[in-house]
């Protein structure tokens, strides 16, 4: 009841949040000018429209959630509205609890408004609907929730300026998860290479290991959530699963924790 | 069973190792703390209204905000209606009231109501009521549908109390709540925090302007430079001794009472009247006969105690430096 009392409200301020008309209407943009970049290609017409559809809302719904989540937390200490909010009988794991949902409704409810116009378009221009688009789609929702949650987390202890650049930078690194990943799994095969063949294994291999391999284990991999390419080429092998839905879960909650562990000892002073 | 009660509470903050002052740059490289509150020992009892006066910087707001668990004390605990202050439930019976309040400047008045309502947990109807009764108590009944962003610093400062009020809280603790107001809004705000002494609410505020809380307070704690300095009820700490005499006379000629002019503190003359200021009772006499004397009218007399203005310059004017 109270979580959704600042949910509501962490969702009035954000529709007011000019940044999000903005993004809105350069996203509602991009995904209506594929049409005219389709027109550039000389047969792919509809995998262009669907590539560009698909990129623009994960892209733009992205910079949403940083761009309007990262300001939320730390606002509301600035301006000091938190005092009269935290005074009140409510635990501060409820204020966090209730600024992430209040974000992740602002987000979901511009990435249904992105999506509607996608799927306007896709019957517009006759391109055949597949069920492989909305996979993408909830894919890109999943994605948003633990994005949305790494910009709480941000939020929580720095000012937005740090926040968005810190938020932007674990999202690539979450986006490159998986080829992190490979590299790490190339280190370890030379290393084998090298003590069959008798070499000694250099020291900075074995730390190169270790840190590539907890960077892929402790940060987020988004990578998961990426099925654009075969949403596009092979839509009819493209299957959805309940393992990125629980990674998701885990994660944001895994995040969200950590916010409230932080956001717990603060001093607003 | 005191209401709120304070045991050793103090407040460091430490220093961060680059810090910005007027916009110059400073690296602390010895670690620097200041000490806003050290020691802190006070008792609330149960329906008094409590003042907690001190000059800027003394330590009031730390205080108050180590109550209501926005900073963490250093040291030391606090309890409020016998409670430790991380129970939350025991918040469900108290109001805050910050200086110079922000709030949602998007949100009408009676939606703010409604929202920080339904932190207390009140279920809709009872808000509706409750935000229509405060907004007239406060009087402004008339910007209920307005957003807050056209409200001015005295209507913020109103609508700020009516959200402390909304619980119908046992305890109310309120900093500075008469700043930014003006002397109509003052007023109202002191009677607003008799009527709630009235209603057996314990109201625990802090101030520097002494004129208002000499006539409502019924006990004070002063604070300097983060030390309890006083405690007690204003009429035991200040001075009972009359300090000075002040007397207005009609008709009497100021080279009448030449003579006396060393003993007499303050000598003004005004038309016909005449107005003279002793420190000292002893000339007194000699004085009133002077005005018999020569036929002059008096007018008034007048014997001043200590006020609380004086008490504090009393006390900490020697610490000044």
């Amino acid at each position: 009841m109270k979580v959704f009392a600042i949910a509501k409200n962490t969702f009035k301020e954000a529709v007011r949040n000019r940044i999000l008309y903005l993004l809105l209407i350069f996203a509602i943009l991009m995904i209506g000018s594929s049409r005219i970049l389709a027109l550039l290609t000389i047969s792919a017409h509809e995998r262009v429209i669907k590539d560009i559809g698909l990129f623009g809302i994960n892209f733009f719904g992205v910079l949403i959630a940083i761009l309007v989540g990262i300001g939320l937390v730390y606002h509301e200490i600035d301006k000091k509205t938190i005092y009269t909010i935290i005074s009140k009988p409510i635990h501060r794991y409820q204020f966090i609890l209730g600024k992430y949902f209040g974000l992740l409704i602002t987000v979901y409810v511009n990435l249904i408004i992105m999506t509607l116009f996608f799927f306007i378009m896709v019957f517009v221009l006759g391109i055949g609907f597949h069920i492989s688009l909305l996979y993408a789609i909830i894919y890109t929702a999943l994605e948003l929730a633990i994005v949305t949650a790494l910009a709480i987390v941000f939020s929580s202890f720095s000012n937005p300026t740090m926040a968005a650049i810190y938020t932007l930078i674990m999202f690539i690194i979450g986006r490159m998860n998986e080829d992190i990943l490979r590299f790490a799994q190339y280190l370890a095969r030379e290393a084998d290479r090298m003590i069959q063949a008798g070499q000694q294994v250099p020291p900075f291999n074995k730390f190169l290991q270790g840190f590539t391999n907890v960077i892929c284990r402790v940060l987020p991999n988004l990578g998961l959530y990426n099925i654009r390419a075969e949403v596009i080429h092979t839509p009819d092998k493209v299957m959805i699963s309940w393992e990125p839905l629980f990674y998701a879960f885990t994660y944001s909650t895994f995040l969200l924790l950590i916010a409230i562990f932080i956001f717990q000892r603060r001093n607003f002073k | 069973m005191p209401v709120v009660r304070t045991e050793k509470l103090t407040k460091e903050y430490k220093h961060d190792f680059i810090e910005f002052e007027y916009g110059r740059m400073k690296v602390n490289f010895v670690p620097k703390k200041t000490c806003a509150l050290i020691d802190l020992d006070l008792e609330v009892q149960q329906g008094e209204i409590f003042g907690l006066l001190g000059p800027n910087g003394a330590g009031k707001t730390t205080s108050i905000k180590i109550l209501m668990s926005l900073i963490y004390p250093t040291k030391g605990k606090a309890w409020i209606l016998d409670k430790s202050l991380d129970d939350v439930n025991m918040k469900a019976k108290l109001g805050y009231l910050p200086e110079n309040p922000y709030f949602y400047d998007y949100l009408k008045g009676w939606e703010f109501l409604d929202f920080y309502g339904q932190l207390y947990g009140l279920n809709k109807s009872e808000r509706l009521k409750r935000a229509k009764e405060l907004l007239k108590i406060v009087g402004i009944e008339y910007a209920a549908n307005l957003p807050l962003k056209g409200y001015s610093k005295g209507m913020l400062q109103r609508i700020g109390l009516a959200q402390t009020l909304l619980n119908n809280p046992t305890v109310v603790i309120l900093d500075e709540p008469l700043g930014g107001l003006d002397p109509f809004g003052r007023k109202e705000m002191r009677d607003i925090i008799l009527s709630l002494k009235e209603k057996g609410v314990t109201v625990f505020f802090s101030s520097h302007i002494l004129s208002d809380v000499e006539t409502i307070c019924d006990r004070v704690a002063i604070l300097y430079k983060g030390r309890l300095k006083a405690l007690g009820k204003l009429g035991e700490l200040l001075s009972a001794k009359i300090n000075e005499w002040e007397i207005t006379a009609e008709g009497l000629e100021e080279s009448k009472i030449s003579d006396l002019k060393p003993h007499i503190k303050k000598l003004i003359t005004q038309g016909k009247e005449i107005f003279i200021v002793l420190d000292k009772p002893d000339i007194l006499p000699t004085v009133l006969d002077r005005i018999n004397r020569e036929n002059a009218r008096l007018i008034s007399l007048v014997p001043r105690k200590e006020t609380l203005e004086e008490y504090f310059i009393r006390t900490l004017g020697g610490n000044q430096e």
